[in-house]
């Protein structure tokens, strides 16, 4: 079932037809993984960077991040980390694709079938200013259309960039925005990061049509670890997506990405992601933006898969009037974690921020909120409202709600409200007595519930959201 | 009425099956004190707590174990100079039927500070019950400081539960009403924080206290 209107379901439909389980389940095969190394060691790190030809500050910055690595402790808060083998992991592994391509029919057919079957790059054609996917530690296409091209726009593969314009990328990487001593996961992420994304829109350039990338984890135990550089100078406009997702093999794989984005002065960047690892993935992400004056801020996140996730967006709110928005949902369905929260670090006068989290559980599912407001004693006249909605489909699914808030001025206004409740037992009747199915008024319960995160989705985005929220469902009710 | 004045560091107290409790927990100078409630079957306590003045370490644990049980606990804190208050205020959900309420509404002068942590626990047994938590602060000095985390920790879901958090300066609206009104910037000020914590003060001892208080920060 769908609430999707007839009309929008016959645009969309060529697009996202066929996503289904086997969309994400499906493996192809991985015999580049046979020879890969297990565990992360000084010898991987200096291969990674040998066989990406770096410059001498990459290496060292990857040596510096290894040694944190081991000194640091795991994270003291949410869910246990212990089961987690780092010895078991694929830090590193590359298909055979040596460069990325700028052409669909360059990528090996294997890999080409996988992003067809994801409906990549049919929603290149119809909707997005640029695309890169990335398989495994290698991205295999990186595309922006010409037009923005000519306007100065970089959009590139991570490891490309490093090449090309390492000036930009030297000031940027993991120095300001998260540093590589911020937690033992960035540490990591430095040490082992292989592809990702390089986003750059120069001044007063404003690119109306989204980008993607899209992450695919493919063989057993692997690891991501993409890196994203988004710098978006003043004035300039962009809305960037990121999709992940990978199959199922009953052993544990790793994401630690990192993702930075520098937003300009009265820039405006709507960052957006849909989330769905496999349900053997622990996806424990660093995302963070630094947001100048009267710049404009926007996160849009759907968490779906990974046994545990931990992934907390931060806004720092550097310039005057600076604003922030969080928009957020996380589906916790058997055996998941989903521990996804917002932070917001107001650090100037005058700023405001927006937080909106909903969050499901099902089938024993924890969803937790776990979010941090701090306003500075310099952010005089800030404003910020938080809200979070737990919706617990069952007798023995959990929701927990953690907001810290901490307030050093005295001219600020915050305000924070919670609720946590199950499916109207009105709402389910009211909708059944209209001729639907129970797990269909269901749906239209759940759906509604969602809909103020879907609806600042891409129309496109919003139907796969919907459509992931539906095979969640599969099987709720009965 | 029974009421705790910080004399001692730990009060335990059982509500026995249908009775009800009122309960005045008043403390006007540096302490650490801890007070634990058990509600029983069909039990019910109405919980005030005033902390007025000094460097208080507080917690308030309120357990609904018997089915039925009902719990209101409606408090202030009222922070001046550097005053600093450290509150744990807990609801404890493990049977059916049960309700809880806190309502919290505080002022901070001068450089006083406020760690507030709520916790709302609703066990997988505690069928069918209701609880909020509401936790509001106005903050009136230059320095002074508020940190609040309300959570809510729920395990089943045949439960109503929400919370409310709010840090709040003066209203500078409210001010300019008041002003054109003929009143002082002071006097206005004194009656909004009357007005901001009238919700919550349920005893005439507590308004004289609030009152003493007022009239030294005006002076």
């Amino acid at each position: 079932m769908s609430t999707i209107p007839q009309t929008t379901r016959q645009t969309t439909d060529k697009i996202f037809a066929g996503l289904n389980r086997d969309t994400f389940d499906h493996k192809n095969q991985s015999s580049y993984t046979k020879h890969a190394s297990r565990g992360v060691s000084e010898e991987l790190v200096r291969k990674i960077s040998t066989l990406k030809h770096e410059p001498a500050w990459m290496l060292q910055k990857r040596l510096d991040g290894l040694k944190l690595f081991f000194e640091k402790p795991l994270p003291k808060f949410g869910p246990d980390l212990s089961a987690l083998n780092f010895d078991e992991i694929i830090f590193y592994a590359s298909p055979d694709e040596k460069i990325p391509s700028k052409s669909w029919e360059t990528v090996s057919p294997d890999i080409k079938k996988t992003f067809e079957r994801l409906g990549i790059p049919e929603a290149e054609k119809k909707l997005l200013a640029g695309v890169g996917a990335q398989y495994e530690s290698a991205t295999v296409y990186h595309r922006l259309k010409e037009r923005w091209e000519k306007l100065g726009v970089i959009f590139e593969d991570m490891d490309v960039a490093v090449q090309k314009y390492p000036d930009l990328v030297q000031k940027y990487f993991m120095t300001r925005c998260v540093p590589i001593q911020d937690h033992k996961f960035s540490a990591l992420h430095a040490a082992v990061w292989s592809g990702g994304t390089f986003l750059y829109v120069p001044k007063g350039v404003k690119v109306d049509a989204p980008m993607q990338a899209y992450f695919r984890m493919n063989a057993q135990n692997m690891g991501q670890f993409e890196h994203t550089l988004i710098i978006i100078e003043a004035e300039a406009e962009a809305h960037y997506i990121e999709g992940c997702s990978a199959p199922k093999y009953n052993s544990n794989s790793l994401h630690v990405g990192c993702v930075e984005i520098f937003v300009g002065k009265n820039a405006h960047f709507r960052y957006s992601s849909v989330e769905n690892w496999s349900r053997d993935t622990y996806n424990l992400n660093t995302k963070r933006a630094l947001v100048g004056e009267a710049g404009r801020m926007e996160w849009v996140g759907g968490n779906m898969g990974s046994c545990v996730t931990m992934l907390y967006p931060c806004s720092i709110l550097q310039g005057e009037r600076a604003h922030a928005e969080h928009l957020g949902i996380a589906f916790a369905g058997a055996g998941q974690i989903q521990d996804t929260g917002a932070k917001v670090i107001h650090s100037a006068p005058n700023t405001t921020s927006s937080v909106i989290m909903k969050s499901l559980s099902k089938d024993g599912g924890k969803s937790v909120y776990r979010g941090l407001l701090t306003i500075s004693p310099r952010a005089t006249g800030s404003v910020s409202k938080i809200k979070c909605d737990a919706l617990i489909l069952d007798d023995h699914s959990i929701s927990e709600t953690i907001p810290d808030m901490n307030v050093h001025t005295s001219d600020a206004t915050i305000g924070h409200e919670a609720t946590v409740g199950q499916i109207g037992v009105e709402e389910v009747f009211y909708l059944m007595s209209r001729g639907l199915s129970e797990q269909e008024a269901h749906g239209m319960v759940v759906n509604g519930f969602i809909e103020p995160i879907v609806k600042a989705l891409p129309l496109e985005y919003a139907v796969e959201m919907n459509r992931l929220i539906e095979l969640e469902m599969e099987g709720s009710v009965g | 009425m029974i009421i705790i004045d910080g004399s001692q560091s730990i009060n335990k107290l059982a509500v026995k099956p249908n009775e009800q409790l009122e309960v005045l927990l008043l403390l006007k100078k540096a302490c650490a004190i801890t007070c634990s409630i058990i509600l029983e079957v069909d039990s019910s306590v109405k919980f005030y707590s005033a902390i007025l003045g000094g460097n208080v370490q507080c917690e308030v644990n309120i357990n609904h174990v018997g089915a039925g049980s009902t719990s209101e606990h409606t408090g202030i804190f009222f922070g001046t100079k550097h005053d600093q208050f450290k509150l744990n205020y807990w609801n404890n959900h493990t049977a059916q039927h049960t309700s809880g309420k806190i309502n919290i509404h505080g002022v901070l002068f001068d450089s006083a500070y406020c760690d507030f942590k709520g916790n709302i626990k609703i066990q997988q047994t505690a069928l069918d019950t209701k609880a909020s938590l509401d936790e509001h602060t106005l903050l009136l000095g230059d320095k002074a400081r508020s940190d609040a985390v309300p959570q809510l920790d729920i395990h089943t879901n045949a439960v109503q539960a929400s919370h409310s958090s709010g840090i709040t300066k003066l209203d500078d609206e409210i001010l300019y009403y008041c002003a054109s009104r003929g009143l002082t910037p002071e006097t206005a000020k004194q009656l909004i924080v009357r007005g901001w914590l009238a919700e919550c003060i349920t005893s005439p001892e507590v308004q004289n206290l609030v009152d003493k208080q007022l009239g030294y920060v005006e002076a």
